[in-house]
Parts: C-alpha cells; structure tokens; sequence
C-alpha cells in the first residue's frame, strides 16, 4: 500500500471513532457576546512576533498520545444511523438519453446502456436492493401525456416498459415493496393529477387522485417508513403549491396532510435521504437548503449551485447530494466547502444504493452445508442439513446450551450450562464455562476460565464472543489465536449510560466477521434491547441500538447489512429481514411456536430455528416453507461437512 | 427567510445581518463539529484539549464575525492556530513535571486499531509541526494545496514543500521500523 493510502487510513482510523461530546453548542453560545469585537488593525509587527514565537517552538513534538480509553463508548447514538460512507455508483441519463453508471468520485464512466430516450429532468428511481431503476422516456415537450416508465435492470442493462403511457416520476419505496409514480388524465392538458402505487410483489395498482380538476402534482417522493409519499400539490385556483404528506399504503384519504414550508420561501426539490429533512432551492445564485420541521421550518444552506437545478438527490444517510445543473452533475458531501463538478453532458442522475435491502436472489455459489450439530439428549450428535438423519455422534455432551463452530465445522465452542464455580470462588453469580470439542477427535479442553455463555465464533474464526457475568455483566471477546480476552461497553454514547445489564447475549457475527449482533436484558425493563457493534476496523468502531421491536426473540446476519430476525406472533413466530440502513423489512418465512435461536450459515440464505419445544427447522431462501429437522434439541450450529 | 450563504467570499459577508451569524454558526457547528474536533485530536492527542479548541474557536469566530469572509476556513484556522498555541504551552508545562504515564490501550482498541495504523500515527507524531498540519490537512481534511495554504497562511509552495518532506520522512521511519 503507497504511503499516501497508509497514512490516510491510519489518519481516519484514529480521528473517526471521536466522537465529541454532547451539548457542547450551548457551552459554546453561552461565551457569545452580542457585540462583535471591534475590528483591529492588521499590525505587521505582530506577525513578525507571531513568526519569531512560532521560530522559538520549533521542536521535534515528541507528545505521547493521550488517548481516552473509553472510545469505544463515544460512540454514534442515533437510532436511524444508516451507512454513511459515500455510495460508489451514479445511475445518471447524459443528454443523448443514455443511461450510464459513473463512478461517484470521479464521474468516470463504469458502464453505458443502450441509448434509450429517456426524457430530461425527469426523475430516476433505484430500487433499494441495487437491481432495478425506473426511468422516464419520450419526449419532455409533451408533458405528462408524452412519457412512459421504463425498468431497467442495473446489472444486465435490459429494460422493459413498466407503464405505457401518461406516467411520470417514478418512485420506489425503501422497502423495495411499492413503485409510486403520478399518472396524468387525458383530459389534465399534461400535468399530472393521481397517485398511482403499484404493488411490485403482486402487480395489483392503486390509484390515489388530486382533489378535483384545478389541483395538480408534482413530483412524489417516498418517506423513509415505505408508507407515506411527499408531494408537491399545486392548486391552480389559488395559484400555489403545498408540500404533502400521503400514506398511500393504507390509503388514506387525498390531499394528505400539508407538511411544508410556506409558498414562496423555498422550492422543494426532494427528501434529505430518511433524515426526515427536506431539499430546497431558493435565492440567486441558488441555495441548495436543508429544511428542518416542523412548520416554521429551519433552513441550513448546504452548498450553492450556478443555476437552479433540475434535480437534487440525496442519498439514503442525506449526507451525499448530486444536483444536475445545466447539464453537469455535482456532488456534495457534509463537510464539502463547495458542491464538485463531477460530469458534464448529463441531464438526470440517481444513487445507486451500496447497501442491499433485499433478501438475496437464489444463487448457485451458496449451497446448503452438509451437515447440522445438534446438542439434544445430553449428547453432541451430527445430522444431514438436507433430511435431518442422524450420521454421526459424538458422545455424551450434557448440559450443552449454546454451540459455536469454527470455519472448517471440525472445532465447536459450547457452553454447558452443567454444574459450574461461583465468580471469585465466592457467593454471586455462577460461571458458565466455554469448552470445546473436535468433531473429528476425541478431544475437548475448556477454553474461557472466567464467567461466560452463549459463545458465538465469528466466520473468520478469529474470536469468540460470549457474555460475561464476573466482574460486571457485559460482553466479552476472546481471540482464539492468541487467547487475548477483551470486553466493551455494549452501549452507545451515553445512550444507556445508567442502565444496568442483567443479562448480555451474542446472538451472531456478520459475513464479514466485523460485526456483532447481541441482545441486552436491563434492569427495570421488560423488553429486551438488540444492537449492532461494528469492532473491526477501529476506523468504523461503533455500536447502534436497532429498533426491531420488543417481540423480537432471536436473530442472525443475512449479509453485512441486513439481519433476520423471530418475531413473537400470535400464531406463533415469524422471521423477518431487517435493513441496518433504511430498515426496511420483508416477511421470509413462519413457525407456529416462539423462535428462541436464529443461526444462519456463512452464506446468510440458509437458516436454522431453534423452537421453544426443542423442535428443529431448516429454511433456504426461496423455499416456501421450513423444513422439520429433529427434536428434543437444546443447541445447533452448521457445519459444513458431515 | 433569509438564508446565509456558507461559501461565499467578499464583500457579502460583512452585508450579513447579526442574525445570520448565529444561523450560520449554528449550522456550522451541526455540520462540522465533530470534524473539528477530530482534527484538534490528531494534532493534540487528547479529546478534551481538542473540544475546548474548538469550543474556543467558535467563539473568536463569533467575536469577529464582520472581519470573517469564509467561516469554515476561518474556523479551520483558528483551531489550527489555537491547537498550536496548546501545545507550545503543553511543551513549556512538560519542562517542569514528569509526563504522565501514557494510558494503557483498551483491551478492545489493542485488538482493532491495526497495527499498521498505530505505526503511522507514531511516526506522524513525531514530524516537525508544520509538516504534520500539512499532512493531517491533506490526508484527513482532505484540503486540497490552495485551502491548506489559505488555512495555515503559507503559500502553496510551502505547502507543496511541507508535505513532500513530510511524506518523504514518514516513510523513511515506517520503512526504518521494518
């Protein structure tokens, strides 16, 4: 790695993880003096006396780095915290009509369609899973009544007419469930006046219109929660344009509710990603503005602008913004003095969204493991993953809670709930020791000798994560390379500063082996409380509290970003995706009891639930039911041999 | 609603109502306060000295807000200079008292701050003061020559001439470590 990468990673790895303190703006304001300090004159003198001071000073600094021990507590506390890091690709239209992917750095162009006609400043949507866009085409000077919608598969680059005619701006819901898109009437002299959301999953459409023939809309956006959509709703009569708020989904009523800022202050011109901001335009040369509610909105000017653009589009964190500007693509980031030209000759643009919501498509490269160990009748015995036929056993393994396994299958990390010492030999709680066991030798040795449980052993099979209970409850990591044991604070920044654990539990690591799923009971609180911790790199060290819901009983990793999680239900259980970004959610499967363990392979497309009952079920996705693997257990893990 | 216009230069800035001050420094300490602060951390080495420079900084922005034409570079600058102006003082203080025994890593910072990093920062630490700001702008703030130059009132040349034998220097001490 060059110097320049090296030190740009070390730089980051170190400064990213401060996170300062809270409140400090009120300290800052409270030194402010209303009258600004007379203006003094420049003295050249005291530049000379600044530069021999500054001569004076020149040391080797030699300063130890005082470094506060608790970075890991310091860390992001906001609940909707998505992937913030700029997305990589831009699907942008270039003024031949062409849709291209460029390289959101650079603007360089990864890849061109075929040249497609599709119309100029018209809105493009992207599907939150990466696969699909939805693109207006015909021509711009026949309006509404002109244009078709037009999907476009991102990756194979074929297309196909969603909607034939009178249709325009497309938008698709973050859950990736809903396309919304405004339909014109023949009769609405092409501006358009419904609603129409179309149902992907099943095709069904429904179709939401505008007051009566003088109200007209413009533009539809979907809220981060996939049910509402903003719009701009004109009324002709009055001569003025409102800001709305519709929940489509369950079909409520038109016009919705007026949610914007009022007529003539700025023009909206989209959602801030789910930050629940809005974009705007407004003043000469043009502001592009962040606005705040509720009414009376703040507005934070963002970056300006030549001249009034004819799109502005955040991404999903409303951190990065493109905005076509006479032709030319600019993007924007928080922290950016000033919006970069990144491309000429373009006339709309999109993200494309580098985290995937959606399960993942069946795929050949992600065969079902061989094998499924299973604790049950005080035994370790090893079963076919496809049928649940026993292969093998491993003898008399009691009291098995919890069963970890190593990359390879061949080395399991249990927990045994048997008969175990108190912490410091003295009353409190007990330990319950980690051991392990080799499926292809009679060995087992105890591996952790100190308080812990539920041992989860990520897929790199670098550490064990497991919950401590001596010396405070909280969870702990052991390298199984150099047998170096950590602990963190499980919390984030003075999130849950007073609250007291009473239990922690690691349910999963992600593919990647950086992050690490795990539940919290605390005190006093009847729900548990789930988080994600990213411990690998430093550089993005942080932990994040997912709001799944106090019904959620287990959970495991799909990929890096997206979870699936056991929801308690009336009829049982049901287990759901989770996005870490936009948390939007799809149902996968059901099981008509409480699911108390989620384990998914390496792949994240086959799982297995572990029922209250002691009943074992194995899912693969795209299958439309689980299947029955065996009984009476008490623990499972994949192993990818058998 | 009259909106402040962060990036502009010139004359405009002295136009700017009162008013808009504490909107533009509100927005500016939403926007880039963390920032700030991270950048007065990797020259000071301790998160509590780098907040109050930068708690300070707003604040002498704020006393001279009619003579700031570009906040944010301003900003930048003040908490440079500050930053320096506490570790001149740090160095003097270090004169008269034993430093400190360094803190002991976390367990978990020893496990994930790789060590590739650790070593780099080491030896970022140890450049001559001018080349460090040089570098921790370039590489961390990303600035490009002009904004750093504007930041630390050198010229680009200076600029150009620190970051060169800065990089130059950090890679002989992390090549002379392997």
């Amino acid at each position: 790695m060059k110097i320049e990468e090296r030190l740009h990673d070390a730089l980051h790895g170190y400064a990213d993880v401060i996170e300062p303190e809270a409140g400090s703006w009120s300290k800052i304001a409270a030194h402010f003096d209303d009258e600004p300090a007379p203006r003094r004159p420049r003295a050249r003198g005291r530049a000379l006396v600044f530069a021999a001071l500054a001569l004076l000073t020149v040391v080797v600094i030699v300063a130890a780095l005082v470094r506060d021990t608790d970075h890991h507590t310091e860390v992001a506390t906001s609940p909707r915290r998505t992937t913030t890091d700029l997305p990589q690709r831009i699907l942008a239209v270039t003024d031949r009509g062409e849709p291209v992917v460029l390289a959101s750095k650079t603007g360089g162009r990864d890849f061109t369609y075929g040249a497609t006609s599709i119309a100029e400043g018209t809105q493009i949507a992207v599907s939150p899973d990466e696969r699909d866009a939805y693109l207006v085409t015909g021509n711009g000077n026949e309006g509404c009544a002109g244009h078709s919608i037009l999907a476009l598969q991102i990756g194979s680059g074929s297309g196909s007419r969603v909607v034939a005619t009178n249709a325009t701006d497309p938008a698709v819901s973050p859950d990736g469930r809903y396309l919304a898109y405004l339909h014109c009437s023949p009769d609405s002299g092409n501006r358009a006046n419904h609603i129409v959301l179309r149902d992907l999953t099943t095709g069904t459409e429904r179709v939401t219109s505008a007051p009566d023939g003088t109200f007209f809309i413009n533009r539809v956006e979907f809220a981060p929660d996939a049910h509402r959509v903003i719009f701009n709703l004109f009324d002709d009569a009055q001569g003025r344009a409102t800001l709305r708020e519709l929940n489509v989904v369950d079909g409520e009523a038109p016009p919705g509710r007026d949610v914007g800022p009022a007529a003539g202050e700025a023009v909206w011109v989209g959602l801030r990603g789910n930050t629940g901001e809005y974009l705007a335009v407004k003043g000469s040369p043009p502001s592009v503005l962040s606005l705040r509610g509720p009414a009376p909105f703040t507005a934070s000017p963002l970056f300006t602008v030549p001249a009034i653009p004819s799109q502005v589009v955040a991404d999903q964190s409303g951190r990065h913004i493109l905005a076509v500007v006479d032709h030319a693509l600019y993007r924007w980031s928080v922290g950016d003095e000033r919006a970069t030209k990144i491309a000429d000759n373009v006339i709309g643009a999109a993200w494309i969204p580098d985290a995937r919501q959606a399960p993942p498509a069946p795929a050949a490269a992600a065969p079902l493991p061989n094998g499924v160990v299973v604790a049950r009748n005080g035994a370790l015995d090893v079963l076919g993953a496809a049928d649940g036929a026993q292969h093998s056993s491993l003898g008399a393994f009691p009291n098995v809670s919890r069963i970890g396994a190593s990359p390879d299958g061949r080395e399991l990390i249990y927990a045994s709930s048997g008969p175990s010492p108190a912490c410091g030999g003295g009353p409190g709680p007990t330990v319950k020791r980690l051991a392990t066991a080799r499926l292809d030798a009679p060995d087992a040795s105890q591996l952790v000798v100190g308080g812990s449980g539920s041992p989860a052993v990520s897929p790199d099979g670098e550490f064990v994560a497991y919950g401590i209970v001596c010396d405070g409850i909280e969870p702990g990591l052991t390298n199984l390379h150099s047998g170096a044991n950590y602990r963190f604070d499980p919390f984030p920044a003075s999130g849950s500063g007073a609250a007291e654990i009473v239990q922690t539990e690691p349910l999963a690591w992600a593919p990647d082996s950086k992050r690490l799923l795990y539940r919290l009971a605390l005190k006093g609180d009847a729900a548990p409380h789930f988080y994600v911790a990213t411990l690998v790199p430093v550089s993005h060290t942080e932990v994040i509290e997912i709001p799944v819901g106090s019904a959620v009983t287990a959970g495991a990793f799909m990929d890096n970003d997206v979870l699936a999680v056991a929801e308690k239900t009336n009829a049982g259980s049901t287990v759901r995706t989770f996005d870490l970004g936009n948390q939007g959610t799809n149902t996968l499967f059901a099981l008509p009891r409480r699911i108390t363990s989620l384990i998914a392979d390496r792949s994240g497309r086959h799982f297995l639930a572990l029922l209250d009952d002691g009943a074992l079920y194995r899912w693969t996705t795209g299958d439309p039911a689980p299947t029955r693997l065996a009984e009476g257990v008490t623990a499972a893990a994949w192993i990818p041999w058998s | 609603m009259m909106m402040a216009d962060m990036t502009a230069a010139g004359d405009g800035r002295s136009e700017l109502a009162r008013a808009d001050r504490d909107v533009v420094l509100t927005d500016l300490h939403r926007e880039h306060y963390p920032s700030l602060v991270r950048l007065a951390c990797l020259l000071l080495d301790e998160q509590g000295a780098g907040e109050e420079v930068v708690q300070e900084a707003f604040v002498r922005v704020h006393q001279s807000w009619v003579r700031v034409e570009n906040p944010l570079t301003y900003l930048r600058a003040t908490v440079m200079n500050l930053a320096r102006s506490r570790m001149r003082r740090r160095l003097v203080a270090r004169r008269r008292v034993e430093p400190a025994v360094r803190p002991a890593m976390s367990a978990e910072e020893h496990t994930l701050l790789l060590a590739d990093q650790q070593e780099v920062l080491d030896a970022v630490r140890a450049l001559p003061r001018r080349q460090r700001e040089c570098l921790v702008l370039r590489y961390y703030v990303e600035l490009s020559e002009t904004e750093i130059a504007s930041t630390l009132g050198i010229s680009n040349g200076s600029v150009k001439s620190h970051s060169s034998r800065g990089l130059a220097a950090l890679a002989q001490r992390l090549e002379e470590r392997t």
